[in-house]
């Protein structure tokens, strides 16, 4: 609660309440859009519109605007509605007495300065800052947004404020629909569009103007600072082996240019390293060119050997089809008996997907979920038989706000999860919508591959998001594809081939993906015991040591296993399996994320030399496993610490996440709870070749971060929170200077160089870390 | 604590050359002070290529470089000559690392010989 806040609800409450058309803000002393429209009626109420009205349209903005410096107006309102809006954003205006002093003067020139618009001292105020102040914009960097944003965002105020249809636009750090309608007016502007006619809209005019533009090496240095601005907006972007992260620059770098190629191969259009038209609506819009070539497409129409040869014949490899339809659509668009054999013949592949309505709010909900995925489930199982580990995507096919999202796409799709998981999690989880649904439903759920529907360009969950890291799909264009007079409507997909769909091998034949992997730990169990003798006393910790060296081999590993691995094991291995057909991943079952063998490895062997805990107390099991992880995480947030200020948002933007790239991601703790399990069941006397498979192929995987809880954390959220700050700080039975020294050396290394160790760190900060942590885990385990 | 175990490297580094230094006559400081230099420059070197070594996360490191891991290389790494290989291309020692320890190594020891054949014809004839 803000004391001066909540003055400004009481003030406009108590001034304006009697007025035709007010309404009336909550007094909380909480900034929000209610209390900023109350003061934008305020406002109407002194200029004299009637009724006022929550919004500062047109009308306002020209009674605002005949007054010239609002800050000179003799009505005291006025200055005071200025004086309540600059403390509701949280600047220190002074008395609010309606006086313009000293205090309110340095208020609006900090605002000013911070929007980018003058870098004087001047407080004057005109109708775009009006209109700016009472927004819920923000001018100072916001937690996860990135200061080279905001640059650039100032840069676009400070540029085009006095272009008439241009307005100031938030310097927050984020990039969002608001900004990038800016980038786009910019570009209008910069290619000579009149104002009026400069609307931000991705239109034929501007894709024209675009294809003169193209941005190379000598490039004037206008255009660069909007080409750099645009790579700056998409930045980053996964693409092994990095997060990538354009700068802005007016004149063109080798930087500009590295960037640009891996843009260009992430996106999977012509690596070309200039900033052709193609690269242009690449950056700008989620179709991209929609024109250019592409080799997968979706349809609700039938898939006949005909059309099959036609679309191969076409360049198409692989084909989006339908499992299912409601019973009162006449669309009859599921894959039809016989037609998976008619896509095959020509050597097409196919990708299931799962609409059932999905075009408004109201179609999702998490019961909807659960019950849909248990149909999608049955369908793609029971009817088409498509083979354990297949994708299918679930669609969201309407623009869902960031709202939606949170209040009903995402408990749908924890639904389906919950559904899938009940049938043992034969299917992995895939989502098709806007770039936000994509990316926000990956995050919060762990769907493995986003099908993007970028041809909506215009959608709000398209403009201002950038690509999902794990995107494999993009729709791109809708037409009618002629098969010599059959003509139906096709749908063009670019292709990433990160998810290849299914071909007859995929269909009707047993097994899953895991079984070459579990065939090599049955061989490399056998090596174990051969190596003892016959003695299979040994045989576990040597597979895990197997598993382990492959990655985790350095001396400081060495020397917290307490020795390094036999070289002879080793090469017992190698004489007894071919190099060629050693295996260390696989297509892990509940998320189709790897299965990271040699990370499970690790944690598993160290776990079963040193154990765990005890309780909630930290040991080199731990730090070999989840609680290493951790502090690895903790580096890396000190690398970011000034894109996160809060720990708490550091952990919801990227821990344990399947599309973000981080020393915690989904698979690090897929492996780290698989090895707690598996110690467990060595414990009882299991083999762990035997206890994986059981695990990986039965429903093992479907409850792990359930049975990882109950078995590290006694099942208590307390007790997590508890082991993550003695991880963190740390805190273990005995004293161990080697791991304290290597405990330091995990935090410099993912920081980057010296940074402030947890146990430095101020309780403020360290706390809600550690609670996104905990957070992270009760969501993993609820599912 | 890591800072604290590298400036104990240093000042024993340091002491090692000022204890051989005293030992020495006037005649042979010079010698003694290059063999010792160069013997602990290549321990440094070697030091250094070892830390380069260190990972607590391979695939995140070779990663950084710009290298894929390659999970069934055999054997990856060894101390002599001084290596962890990402894969068959990239190594995550410095090419340098293991010639310039060699070739201070080299150094030491002729030096150390040429001190000994220094001592050897300076020794006064007895009589």
């Amino acid at each position: 609660m803000d004391q001066k806040v909540l003055d400004a609800q009481k003030w406009v409450n108590a001034t304006y309440g009697g007025v035709a058309g007010y309404e009336r803000c909550d007094e909380d002393g909480s900034t929000s859009w209610d209390v900023m429209y109350s003061l934008t009626m305020g406002l109407q109420h002194e200029l004299g519109i009637s009724p006022v009205a929550a919004n500062f349209g047109d009308g306002t903005y020209a009674k605002v605007a005949a007054l010239g410096d609002v800050t000179a107006s003799r009505n005291k309102n006025i200055i005071k509605i200025i004086q309540h809006a600059l403390f509701c954003k949280g600047y220190w205006a002074g008395d609010v007495d309606g006086n313009w002093l000293v205090e309110s003067q340095q208020a609006a020139a900090e605002l000013k300065n911070n929007m980018g618009v003058d870098n004087s001292t001047s407080s004057q105020l005109f109708v775009k800052h009006i209109k700016a102040l009472l927004t819920m914009d923000a001018y100072v960097l916001l937690s996860g947004g990135r200061e080279e944003v905001r640059t650039i965002q100032r840069w676009l105020n400070s540029t085009y404020v006095q272009r008439s249809s241009f307005f100031i636009i938030p310097c927050d750090g984020h990039y969002t629909r608001d900004v990038q309608t800016a980038l786009l007016k910019a570009i209008q502007y910069e290619l000579g569009v009149p104002d009026d006619q400069a609307t931000g809209y991705f239109g034929e005019g501007t894709k024209a103007g675009l294809r003169r533009n193209t941005i190379e090496p000598g490039s004037p240095a206008a255009w660069i600072r909007l080409f750099s601005a645009a790579c700056v907006f998409n930045s980053p972007f996964f693409l092994f082996p990095n997060e990538w992260y354009a700068t802005f620059t007016s004149s063109w770098t080798e930087g500009l240019g590295n960037w640009l190629r891996k843009f260009q191969e992430f996106s999977h259009i012509d690596p070309n390293g200039r900033g052709d038209f193609t690269t242009w609506a690449q950056l700008l819009v989620s179709t991209g060119d929609p024109d250019r070539k592409v080799t997968a497409c979706d349809t609700r129409y039938h898939i006949t050997a005909s059309r099959s040869r036609a679309l191969k014949n076409a360049g198409y490899v692989v084909v989006g089809r339908y499992l299912h339809e409601p019973p009162e659509s006449t669309l009859d668009k599921e894959i039809q008996p016989g037609e998976l054999q008619d896509i095959f013949s020509s050597g097409l592949r196919v990708f299931p997907i799962w609409q059932w309505n999905g075009r408004r709010l109201g179609d999702f909900t998490w019961s909807t979920g659960y019950d849909q995925g248990i149909m999608a489930h049955e369908r793609a199982s029971d009817v088409y038989k498509f083979n354990r580990g297949t994708t299918i995507y679930f669609a969201v096919d309407y623009d869902a706000t960031t709202a939606d999202i949170n209040s009903n796409i995402i408990p749908y799709f924890q639904g389906v999860n919950a559904a899938l998981k009940n049938r043992g999690k034969k299917y992995v989880i895939g989502v098709y919508g806007s770039r936000n649904v994509c990316s926000r439903v990956s995050a919060a759920v762990g769907a493995r591959h986003s099908f993007v529907s970028g041809m909506s360009w215009g959608f709000s969950g398209n403009l201002g998001f950038s690509n999902p890291n794990n995107w494999s799909f993009n729709q791109i264009k809708e037409f009618k594809f002629n098969n010599s007079g059959d003509v139906f409507d096709l749908d063009n997909d670019v292709y990433r081939g990160t998810d290849i769909g299914c071909g007859p091998e995929n269909v009707d034949k047993p097994g899953s993906p895991v079984d070459a992997f579990l065939g090599f730990m049955d061989r490399l169990y056998a090596a174990a015991v051969a190596y003892h003798n016959g003695d299979e006393r040994y045989a576990n910790l040597r597979v895990m040591e197997f598993l382990r060296v492959q990655a985790y081999n350095s001396i400081p590993w060495d020397v917290l296993a307490g020795g390094g691995v036999s070289e002879d094991w080793i090469e017992f291995v190698a004489n007894r399996i071919p190099r060629t057909e050693w295996i260390f991943g696989c297509q892990e079952p509940s998320f189709g994320v790897n299965f990271d063998a040699p990370h499970f490895g690790a944690a598993a062997s160290l776990g079963h030399i040193w154990g765990l805990g005890p309780g909630n107390l930290f040991s080199r099991g731990d730090f070999a496993g989840w609680a290493g992880d951790l502090v690895s995480f903790y580096g890396s947030w000190r690398r970011f610490d000034e894109e996160y200020a809060s720990g708490y948002q550091y952990c919801t933007d990227r821990l344990m996440k399947v599309n973000v790239d981080s020393p915690y991601k989904l698979e690090d703790i897929v492996a780290d709870a698989d090895a707690v399990i598996m110690l467990d069941a060595i414990k009882r006397g299991a083999k762990i070749n035997e206890a994986l498979r059981a695990h990986l192929t039965g429903n093992g995987h479907v409850n792990r971060f359930r049975t990882f809880y109950n078995l590290r954390f006694g099942g208590s959220l307390a007790n997590v929170a508890e082991a993550a700050r003695n991880a963190l700080i740390p805190k273990t039975a005995q004293n161990d200077p080697v791991m304290e020294g290597m405990h330091e050396g995990v935090v410099y290394d993912d920081a980057g160089g010296p940074a402030v160790l947890p146990k430095h760190l101020p309780a403020y900060k360290l706390d809600p870390f550690i609670q996104g942590f905990v957070d992270t885990i009760d969501r993993l385990v609820r599912g | 604590m890591i800072l604290a175990l590298f400036i104990a490297l240093v000042l024993l580094a340091a002491l090692a050359i000022r204890f051989a230094y005293r030992r020495a006559d006037r005649r042979q400081r010079p010698w003694t002070t290059t063999a010792m230099v160069a013997l602990l420059g290549s321990f440094a070197v070697y030091l250094y290529g070892l830390t380069q070594t260190f990972a607590f996360e391979l695939e995140e490191k070779c990663a950084r470089q710009g290298a894929e891991l390659d999970l069934t290389l055999y054997p990856r790494d060894s101390y002599l000559p001084l290596s962890m290989k990402c894969n068959a291309n990239h190594d995550l020692v410095s090419s340098w690392v293991n010639p310039t320890a060699l070739v201070l190594l080299v150094v030491a020891v002729v030096v150390s010989g040429g001190n000994k054949w220094i001592r050897r014809f300076s020794t006064p004839k007895s009589g």
